[in-house]
């Protein structure tokens, strides 16, 4: 190799307490980052690329313990280094940015004083040279108005803002590397573009060697040099960017590429409209920012301004929007878990915000949720039999029927029988994403409302739940509103699509038609900034993937 | 159930603070065996040093059995701790958990109510309230209660608050089930760890109290009390040390049985344990 190695990694091996499910997090792990590089570690969760991160940083935990190998920056042994030449190491010749900005920043200290804390603290005494070199920074991440920006705390900072702010501090000292773990998966799709541009901008300014670690081919495919695939601790393939990602060798890689969602239409072929199931008609909901205090103030956000949409019976409608888009909001709302300041929800004919007591219950079934979260969606305490049956029971399903239910729901999410009598903590995320599935169809509800049901799934799981739900929708004829941020997940799954942008919806069609030509700007933005276009341009597969 | 006293009694501090309180129930439940008759009963000379044939723990100004009296004491110790902690737990979480699910209007008007019992020096109410309705053994557990359960209505509601927004819950609403019903049968079995650890120490707290009380004289008269004890012993710790130190050590190996075993019970019911014992 001819460039320069900037961080070199031999044979690392980085044990896991004792009981664990390996004996090792991170196992003879080899890597090197060169100067002016970006070298991409992608895995699924657990597969040891954080712990290796960390290593580098040595900011490990004292129950993971480095088992042997070596790792040097330039040369410099970092494994045998003392605390104090650590900490001048720290900063000053590698920098390190968080996945979430918001948790990484100190909330009680502005942005600027923050900024200004690392120079001080590596010795540079002049407060206006300090001074100048914040207000250099701050421009450099371009962040607007640096002059009154510094002053503000991290709360008051959008996301992407304060994701700037730890990227000015790592790179305050001119480090020689620079490592970012999921820098941008808390992030928006079109903040995680700006994001993106800046960190490879600040590679090619600077020369900086990027260790990049994520979960996301997309991400990859913009920004890589080099990628290394990790495994359960273990490196399984590495190479360019170009090799790996259009000829992957390990079978890991090829599965996990072939997993990764692509932009497709899912809308076969455009039947008749049918009969609509769901009406949402002009539906206002704004909430109460309370106020500190006795007498604090009291505004008011508009989370959905006169949202009108349709949803017909065996229909699936994918909900697309950034955070705070109001989509969830208009999820619980068709819930009823949510009442409306205006306009109305008609559900098969019933304006559902008037229904009380009875009927409300009878209701109850006929619209079922799949939750975001497979670990705080299902009761700890409670057996999957009972997860599962409960509500039936309760909504006068008898005992034995319902029991009847969930045998024949367990086999079609793929659950096997035993699962009824162990506790959720047994499970996988991806099975206990199955166990919700089981109890929104045990139900048998004719509407399904999925509010982010794959986002925090691996790409592997990812794709074989929506498989199961594209399976069980067309089985049960379900209609279905899939709420999520990611267009290509919704591509994969819906037959139409609605962009929501600050509590409207801007555009609606088939995935297709909106992709082919979108209307308005902000669609446009979102197509923009999808991550790893050229990538998926390039490995066009000739079948829609998972018909 | 069996897996969980095994996780608990591994600990050494599970072990330790098991046995401890077990010595003392032992002595509790046996004192009438042990010690026939009443412990107020002159019995023999005053003023026998500990270790004297037939009176381990010697005997007081009186003539008084001192061991009669520590073991009879530590009836209504455990007694008045485990009825207040009980009454403070139950007004506690039934406030707490109505607060925490309910929030708004509600959890202002219990929340105020409970700072109303917080701002008020603990131990100077419970005086006043024994000294009002006279000193008994109702009044004692009555004023143990009041000023112990804000501490559990914080607990819980604080729990509540940030359970109720899981999606669990969410889940239970669409299925149908009662506001009620979701109180008590999805959030409160989650709340249940947090609430057995701190009802152990309010334990230890609840019988230091009842000491503090009886030993300022305000006592139940026809119980006695560790606390009295050590009270009555006061006056004569120069001469005959054992009156006061042998129910002080009563009182010691209790409450720190108790923080043993409340810290123990926080390590078992923890659910990143419970994973890794069961995985």
């Amino acid at each position: 190799m001819t460039e320069d190695v900037l961080l070199h990694i031999r044979d690392l091996s980085v044990a896991l307490p004792s009981g664990s499910d390996r004996a090792f997090a991170v196992q003879e792990v080899s890597l090197q980052v060169p100067a002016g590089q970006t070298v991409c570690v992608v895995g699924e969760s657990g597969s040891g690329k954080s712990v290796m991160a960390n290593a580098v940083m040595r900011l490990l935990p004292r129950v993971l313990r480095v088992k042997s190998g070596q790792i040097t920056l330039a040369g410099e042994d970092l494994l045998s280094l003392d605390t104090e030449s650590l900490r001048r190491l720290r900063g000053s010749r590698m920098g390190m940015i968080f996945q979430e900005p918001m948790t990484a920043l100190n909330p009680v200290m502005t942005v600027g004083e923050q900024i200004d804390e690392v120079l001080l603290v590596h010795g540079q005494r002049d407060p206006q040279v300090r001074e100048r070199r914040v207000l250099e920074l701050m421009q450099e991440m371009s962040l607007p108005e640096p002059e009154t920006l510094r002053h503000r705390y991290p709360f008051q900072l959008s996301g992407g803002q304060r994701q700037r702010v730890v990227i000015a501090i790592a790179m305050a000292l001119e480090p020689q590397l620079l490592i970012a773990d999921e820098p941008t998966t808390a992030l928006d799709v079109t903040t995680q573009a700006q994001i993106l541009a800046l960190i490879k901008r600040l590679q090619t300014t600077h020369g900086v060697g990027v260790l990049f670690i994520t979960h996301d081919f997309g991400v990859v495919a913009d920004i890589a040099d080099r990628v290394v695939v990790m495994q359960q601790g273990r490196v399984v393939e590495s190479g360019t960017a170009a090799q790996v990602l259009r000829h992957p060798e390990h079978p890991y890689t090829r599965r996990l590429i072939g997993a990764v969602p692509r932009l497709r239409d899912a809308a076969d072929e455009v039947t008749a409209k049918p009969a609509p199931l769901l009406q949402i008609d002009g539906v206002n909901k704004s909430y109460r920012a309370r106020g500190l205090g006795l007498f604090g103030g009291r505004g008011r956000t508009k989370a959905l301004d006169g949202v009108s949409l349709d949803i017909g019976e065996g229909e699936t409608v994918g909900l697309i929007g950034e955070s705070g888009s109001g989509k969830t909001t208009l999820g619980q709302c068709v819930m009823r878990l949510l009442d409306l300041d205006g306009g109305r929800i008609v559900f098969n004919g019933d304006p559902i915000q008037a229904l009380r007591g009875r009927r409300l219950k009878a209701l109850r079934p006929q619209i079922q949720m799949i939750f975001q979260d497979p670990f705080a969606s299902l009761n700890p305490r409670h057996r999957v039999g009972r997860i599962v049956t409960e509500n039936a029971v309760i909504c006068g399903v008898a005992p034995a029927e319902a029991e009847r239910r969930m045998q024949e729901v367990l086999t079609m999410v793929g659950l096997d029988a035993s699962a009824v009598n162990r506790f959720p903590h047994e499970f996988s995320g991806g099975q206990r994403q199955r166990i919700g599935i089981a109890r929104a169809l045990v139900m048998q509800p004719r509407l399904i409302v999925a509010d982010e049901a794959v986002s925090a799934l691996d790409v592997s799981v990812q794709q074989q739940v929506l498989t199961l739900l594209r399976d069980v929708r067309e089985r049960l004829g379900l209609a279905m509103l899939f709420i999520t941020h990611d267009l290509r997940v919704a591509s994969q799954i819906c037959d139409r699509i609605a962009v929501m942008h600050k509590g409207r919806i801007v555009e609606t069609g088939t995935v297709q038609a909106i992709a082919r030509a979108p209307a308005h700007p902000y669609t446009r933005s979102l197509f923009e900034a999808m991550p790893g276009k050229a990538w998926e341009r390039d490995t066009e597969h000739p079948e829609p993937a998972l018909a | 159930m069996k897996h969980f006293l095994t996780r608990l009694l591994r600990q050494p501090a599970g072990a330790i603070g098991a046995l401890m309180l077990l010595a003392i129930g032992v002595l509790a439940l046996g004192a009438q065996w042990f010690y026939p008759g009443d412990p107020w009963a002159m019995v023999t000379d005053p003023n026998l040093p500990p270790l004297s044939p037939g009176y381990p723990f010697g005997t007081d100004m009186l003539g008084r059995d001192v061991a009669a009296g520590v073991a009879h004491g530590a009836r209504v110790s455990l007694l008045i701790g485990t009825i207040a902690t009980v009454v403070a737990v139950i007004v506690g979480t039934v406030l707490g958990a109505v607060a925490g699910y309910s929030g708004g209007w509600v959890d202002d008007f219990i929340m105020r109510f409970t700072e109303i019992f917080q701002t008020i020096p603990g131990f100077l109410l419970a005086l006043l309230m024994v000294a009002i309705f006279g000193p008994s053994i109702y009044s004692i557990v009555g004023a143990i209660g009041v000023i112990s359960w804000p501490a559990v209505a914080r607990l819980v509601r604080a729990e509540f608050l940030s359970l109720r927004t899981r999606d669990f819950v969410k889940a239970a609403v669409l299925g149908g089930q009662s506001s009620a019903r979701i109180v008590f049968r999805q959030i409160l079995p989650n709340t249940l760890s947090p609430i057995v650890v701190a009802a152990s120490l309010m334990m230890a707290t609840a019988i230091l109290l009842e000491s503090a009380i009886s030993f300022l004289g305000l006592g139940d008269r026809s119980m006695i009390t560790w606390g009295f004890m050590i009270g009555a012993g006061r006056t004569t710790l120069l001469q005959s040390w054992w009156l006061s130190a042998v129910p002080g050590v009563a009182i010691f190996v209790t409450v720190l049985g108790l923080n043993l075993l409340g810290d123990a019970l926080n390590q078992a019911l923890s659910p990143r344990r419970r994973e890794g014992a069961s995985a």
